[in-house]
């Protein structure tokens, strides 16, 4: 396959194209690590610590000054505040209240409630509020006008 | 946004809205023989309504954080407040003479009221639906 590097001025004028015939693990594999980048955060739990790639969190939650990542069914702890830990992860990975970052790619969908408040349901069944003042950046996020 | 700018989106919306009503109802009056005429204060006394009714949204911030009961009870009280605001602010600046025009003004109000929270619903509801589509091309399959 040909690649292509074009050079632009602005980190949101960034984006890849990628013409194929059709998805293969490789291809997949380069999605995965342009959309999300190739890391991970180190967590715990238990006294262990643990390498968690970011495509398994399901979100990241600030609880009384602690900051809990939690992927489909298990939550670990991280030593990053949440506004450190939202400067590592990449472009899906947006902030939908005070206390949370979640992953778009693990949300099912989302339902509007009086209020201007949405109700994100997550890949794993769980319910997340996203708070009024950020559906602003989610729909940025997500290419919309 | 923060609370100062709020009260000043808020006030500005509130008095715009009076205003655009009270045209309509005066070429509604036009057209049924009734014309109407405005005394020199009821202009700056439609802004300093406008002003007072944004007030209430203090009882509005952090709406994200209440669940179901308490965001209805909180918008119940916000409604209950503006609309005594407006009949106080309607009995001293003299905007009513009648029971009739004290019943117009209310039935007004609540339609007002109603009309801005169903209006907002549908804006959130339209940004629901291009949400919805736009995660369905991202989504991690699982």
């Amino acid at each position: 396959m040909r690649v292509r590097f074009e050079q632009v001025d602005a980190v949101e004028k960034e984006q890849a194209l990628i013409r194929a015939v059709e998805k293969t693990a490789d291809i997949l594999s380069a999605m995965d690590l342009l959309e999300n980048g190739s890391g991970g955060i180190t967590v715990t739990r238990d006294r262990s610590t643990y390498f968690c790639k970011l495509t398994q969190i399901y979100y990241i939650e600030s609880v009384d000054k602690r900051t809990y990542v939690c992927t489909r069914g298990d939550c670990y702890e991280s030593r990053d505040r949440l506004y450190e830990l939202e400067e590592k992860l990449g472009m899906y990975y947006v902030r939908i209240s005070k206390s949370m970052i979640v992953n778009l790619r693990k949300i099912r969908n989302v339902s509007a409630e009086p209020g201007g408040r949405m109700v994100a349901e997550l890949l794993n069944g769980e319910r997340v509020i996203i708070s009024r003042s950020y559906v602003k950046e989610i729909k940025r996020r997500l290419g919309i006008q | 946004m923060n609370i100062t700018k709020k009260l000043f989106v808020q006030s500005m919306a509130i008095t715009t809205a009076i205003l655009f009503l009270n045209g309509i109802n005066a070429v509604i009056q036009h057209f049924a023989g009734h014309d109407i005429s405005l005394q020199w204060y009821h202009p700056i006394t439609i802004v300093l309504t406008g002003i007072l009714c944004a007030l209430p949204t203090v009882l509005l911030r952090n709406e994200d954080q209440w669940d179901r009961k308490t965001f209805w009870v909180r918008v119940s009280v916000h409604c209950l407040l503006l609309y005594l605001i407006v009949a106080g602010a309607g009995w001293l600046f003299g905007w009513y003479s009648d029971p009739e025009s004290f019943a117009g003004v209310s039935i007004t109000f609540f339609i007002v009221y109603v009309f801005v929270w169903l209006s907002g619903h549908w804006l959130d509801k339209q940004d629901e639906k291009k949400i919805n589509h736009a995660l369905d091309t991202i989504r991690d399959n699982e």
